[in-house]
């Protein structure tokens, strides 16, 4: 298998003797963690590499004035071999994880673009505040607002500038349909089924499609050489996984978690609170994986996971606001994905196919007749190639079609939109109501080509075709990067592409006369190590959006059901910086991102802040490993407001007993500052062939209930913030083999 | 966000019953809905800090209306409408692209004058067939007054009960739980002396209300 070649010139290396005539023996491996890099390609006199098995061992014929070694995730090295055995140390290219022991470097390669980020589990999962949660610990990384994306149906990542639906969370190349349970405790794929997470805020490359936000692409965690696993009992939930080999050539992995929010939520419910659950809320999640190696050349794997959350309860209070919404709340969500792959790695060339099959549940109903009851069913297929055709040529190639039949049973109100401060009214919209199915059928085709001019500079072309069929559309959508070491240890990257998004979006589906929403994005970094250990990395941004889709008509007009159009327009533009520190004890990182995104409702429209617009977003992260038994962390997060539109009046409707609020510019004003400090302390017991670990996290220490939001009284004369949780603790026990 | 609702929802804020919050409670058109021609008069059912439920005093009303050809006229009793005539209606249809025997629609805006304030509200009148407002709405059980045991919850029901009418509970007395349902559960406020006050209304418009002076055994 092939990298992404990055063309750092930092060497260090070598040694050995037991001189064998004719060709040049060796090994590589991390630097840092010594365990074997599978996949790299050496180059010897010729432009045919040969690549590293999974021991990281090679053979080259011959023996060549230099050696040329290339992998994606750490810094070339050029070097002049000697006949015999050669360890060559590869160093972890900044930005890049280096966590041998969780760090699969097989399979999808890093794309790099400005502000990319590879994040290894072993930190994602010590972060301090997300109760071990590896998706949530994202959210700490540059160019991701973090001021109260958790709305219901969403992604829930806003990054740079974009709304959620904008951005997907694949997961070995597939979307995951559903990232969080219930309020965003914890996303439905755990920490230990998943191997590491790339981040590509924006400008990335031909190989993802159907976003025009970001992408978070983790890859499932595999082939578990040891037999091992764990039981965990935590204030969230209870846990469990083993894993292990399968004979020489196959392994296991088997997990599932449930929540105990159903034991904790009676306990602390008020008894005049006016809820009655019929059913508190619950959910639990599984992930099964077995992987197989028939060939050295080929890795064949299935993986199945799926979650399912479930709320029920009846609400006996009144609500004077909005009369039709009083009554039952039901929310039930789930979904099964499977997704059975293949990966074939060679001399230069490394090839992956995959399919992928899915269904998913989203029902939710309010009061005694609004319902929103969608039902999907889906099957995706998706196939790349690369090829190192020389040293100065890498191309590639690959295609993937999804089609989704979704079912819906609806009587609803058109879903909030984006500028309207006007949360859902059941008693005062317009209602959709319809019943059918929509069947969506996406097919895309991609192909790149990279070439290194110079040893130092990396400069790729490429197009990507996206076919959003049920809507006609066709995108031809050009990339490009370039990557230019100016010095050891230096890296100047650009990149700039179109992105567009399918129509598909909860009610959007409803309509074929609306095209794909685009944008695009232009990006420019740097990348510098500081010293040993010790990174910095600082991008720029500009994203011109058009073709936004927007609801023309207010939410309570009959004429809202007419439905969206592709009127809309905004613009991002920021900067983000990242000083990473990362020894054998200690990591951590100063992110701080600037950023300022508006949108307008038509071309001539009157601009706004974006509802998400962050500012200013300020984090520090450290992780300490004591000793072998001690681990400390803290988090501190220093945030601008959230926009919000105030309310300069309220209008009471006699016909129908409710008020109307009169609204100031949209989103003129802000909450307040947000602050937050999380410590997390991980104690570890080792015993002879087991282990024992236990934490206490605790999420916002000295208790600021920020405000997030506001919300209002009957007639709007009185608001009240809605706020973060004040105090979030949360512990865990552990007993690991 | 369940929790976070939850926690804002501690904070004391009016409740939507409480009387002693500023506000207008009904808007009655007598009648609703008027044949061409035809004349009704406007009461406004407001309270205030006082916590005294009344039909606003003519002279702190203002009412307009953005559509036209109807009549708006106040007088020492108070105000009155009169609907377009018959040819006027015509027009308005005709422009508007309604059938021949379409009630005409009107909107009303209001603003009221209180001690604590104005309070703006907006109200619809039908042209064309004439309807009346709900009858003899009562608190069943009540009589002049009501007198309310302290220390445990009492129930009152709205009268007439019927299909398509809505129910909107105020009180000074305690606090009310069912306050948009045809029975309402009083928590009554040991010593308080008030109101209990019932607005009543059908889908076309009408409305009706009972106020009852009501209160607690010390």
């Amino acid at each position: 298998m092939l990298r992404y070649a990055i063309p750092f010139l930092f060497a260090t290396a070598i040694a050995s003797a037991d001189p064998s005539p004719a060709a040049v023996h060796g090994r590589v491996i991390d630097a840092d963690t010594r365990l074997p890099i599978a996949g790299a390609s050496v180059y010897g006199e010729g432009d045919v590499p040969v690549t590293t098995d999974e021991t990281g061992a090679f053979t080259l014929p011959g023996v060549p004035i230099s050696l040329t070694v290339i992998d994606g995730d750490h810094e070339p090295i050029v070097l002049e071999p000697r006949e015999g055995d050669l360890v060559i140390e590869l160093r972890a290219r900044a930005g890049t994880g280096a966590d041998g022991e969780v760090i699969e470097v097989e399979g999808e390669r890093v794309r790099a673009a400005p502000g990319a980020v590879m994040m290894p589990r072993a930190e994602l999962t010590a972060m301090p505040g997300a109760r071990g949660d590896m998706l949530s610990g994202v959210k700490n990384l540059p160019g991701i607002a973090n001021n109260g994306s958790l709305t219901p149906l969403s992604s829930g990542l806003i990054i740079r500038g974009s709304s959620p639906e904008d951005s997907r969370i694949l997961v070995d190349g597939f979307e995951i349909p559903v990232l969080y349970h219930f309020l965003g405790v914890q996303s439905v794929l755990p920490t230990e089924a998943l191997s590491n997470l790339e981040y590509l805020p924006g400008a990335f490359g031909v190989s993802y499609g159907r976003a025009s936000g970001g992408i978070v692409a983790a890859t499932s965690r595999d082939e578990p050489r040891t037999a091992g696993g764990f039981a965990e009992l935590s204030f969230v939930n209870v846990a469990g996984l083993v894993q292990g080999p399968i004979g020489k050539r196959a392994s296991y992995l088997v997990a599932a978690r449930r929540s105990l929010i159903d034991v904790i939520v009676p306990a602390v419910l008020p008894s005049n609170s006016g809820l009655s659950f019929t059913a508190y809320p619950r959910y639990y999640d599984y992930q099964a994986k077995v992987t197989f190696r028939p060939q050295p050349r080929w890795a064949l794997a299935a993986f199945v996971f799926g979650s399912d959350d479930r709320v029920s309860l009846a609400n006996t209070n009144d609500n004077a606001m909005d009369p039709a919404a009083s009554g039952n709340f039901t929310n039930a969500t789930s979904f099964t994905r499977g997704i059975a792959s293949a990966r074939y790695q060679a001399s230069g060339v490394a090839a992956t196919i995959a399919a992928s099959a899915y269904t998913d549940t989203n029902h939710f109903e309010i009061g005694a007749d609004r319902y929103l009851l969608l039902d999907r069913d889906g099957i995706a297929a998706r196939s790349e190639v690369t090829w190192d055709a020389s040293k100065r040529w890498r191309f590639l190639a690959g295609a993937e079609a999804d089609v989704t039949r979704t079912a819906y049973n609806i009587k609803f109100t058109r879903p909030p939109r984006e500028g309207d401060p006007r949360g859902p009214n059941f008693t005062q919209d317009a209602l959709l109501e319809t019943t059918g199915a929509n069947t969506f059928k996406d097919v895309a085709a991609w192909a790149s080509a990279t070439a290194y001019p110079r040893p130092a500079i990396e400069l790729t072309m490429g197009a990507r075709l996206d076919a959003y069929l049920r809507n006609d559309a066709v995108v031809v959508q050009p990339r490009g990067q370039a990557a230019w070491n100016v010095v050891d240890g230096s890296t100047l990257r650009a990149a700039a592409g179109l992105y567009t998004r399918p129509p598909e979006y909860l009610d959007q589906g409803l309509q074929t006369s609306i095209g794909p929403e685009r944008v695009i994005q232009t990006s420019m970094g740097a990348e510098q190590r500081l010293a040993t250990g010790l990174s910095f990395q600082g991008t720029v941004f500009y994203n011109r959006m058009s073709d936004l889709l927007v609801l023309p008509a207010d939410r309570r007009d009959m004429a809202s059901l007419g439905g969206y159009v592709n009127d809309g327009e905004g613009d991002a533009r920021g900067i983000e910086l990242m000083l990473k520190l990362r020894t054998d004890s200690l990591f951590g990182w100063l992110a701080y991102t600037g950023a300022r995104a508006t949108r307008r409702d038509s071309a001539d429209g009157a601009e706004r802040r974006f509802d998400y617009d962050q500012a200013h977003n300020l984090i520090a992260v450290a992780s300490w490993q004591i000793d072998p038994r001690w681990r400390i962390g803290g988090r501190f997060q220093l945030t601008t407001g959230k926009p919000y539109t105030p309310v300069v009046g309220a209008v009471y409707q006699a016909d129908v007993d409710l008020y109307l609020p009169t609204y100031g510019a949209a989103n003129s004003r802000r909450v307040d500052l947000q602050h937050q400090l999380d410590l997390r302390i991980d104690r570890t017991w080792q015993r002879a062939g087991w282990k024992l670990a236990a934490y206490l996290d605790i999420a916002n220490v000295y208790i600021n209930a920020a405000a997030i939001d506001y919300q209002y009284n009957f007639d709007y004369s009185r608001r009240t913030a809605i706020t973060t949780l004040p105090i979030i603790p949360s512990f865990g026990i552990r007993g690991e083999l | 966000m369940i929790f976070a609702l939850a926690l804002a929802g501690c904070v004391d804020v009016p409740e939507p019953y409480d009387l002693d919050h500023a506000r207008v409670m009904a808007v009655r058109i007598d009648p609703p809905a008027l044949a061409p021609g035809a004349t009704a008069r406007i009461d406004v059912l407001v309270t205030d800090s006082s916590a005294k439920p009344r039909v606003a005093d003519p002279s702190t009303v203002e009412i307009r209306s953005p559509a036209g050809p109807l009549a708006l006229a106040k007088d020492d009793r108070g105000w009155t409408i009169t609907a377009p005539s018959a040819p006027e209606l015509a027009a308005v249809r005709s422009v508007r692209g309604l059938a021949a025997d379409a009630d005409v629609v009107a909107p009303l805006e209001l603003d009221v004058t209180t001690p604590d304030g104005m309070l703006p509200a907006q109200k619809t009148i039908a042209f064309g067939t004439a309807a009346a407002n709900p009858a003899a709405i009562t608190i069943e059980g009540a009589g002049e007054e009501l007198v309310i045991p302290a220390g445990r919850s009492a129930t009152f029901d709205a009268s007439p009960i019927a299909e398509g009418y809505s129910y909107r509970w105020f009180s000074s007395v305690g606090d009310l739980t069912g306050y948009t349902r045809a029975r309402v559960e009083v928590d009554p406020d040991r010593g308080a002396e008030g109101a209990l006050v019932l607005v009543v209304r059908d889908q076309a418009g009408g409305t009706a209300w009972t106020i009852v002076p009501a209160r607690v055994e010390p």
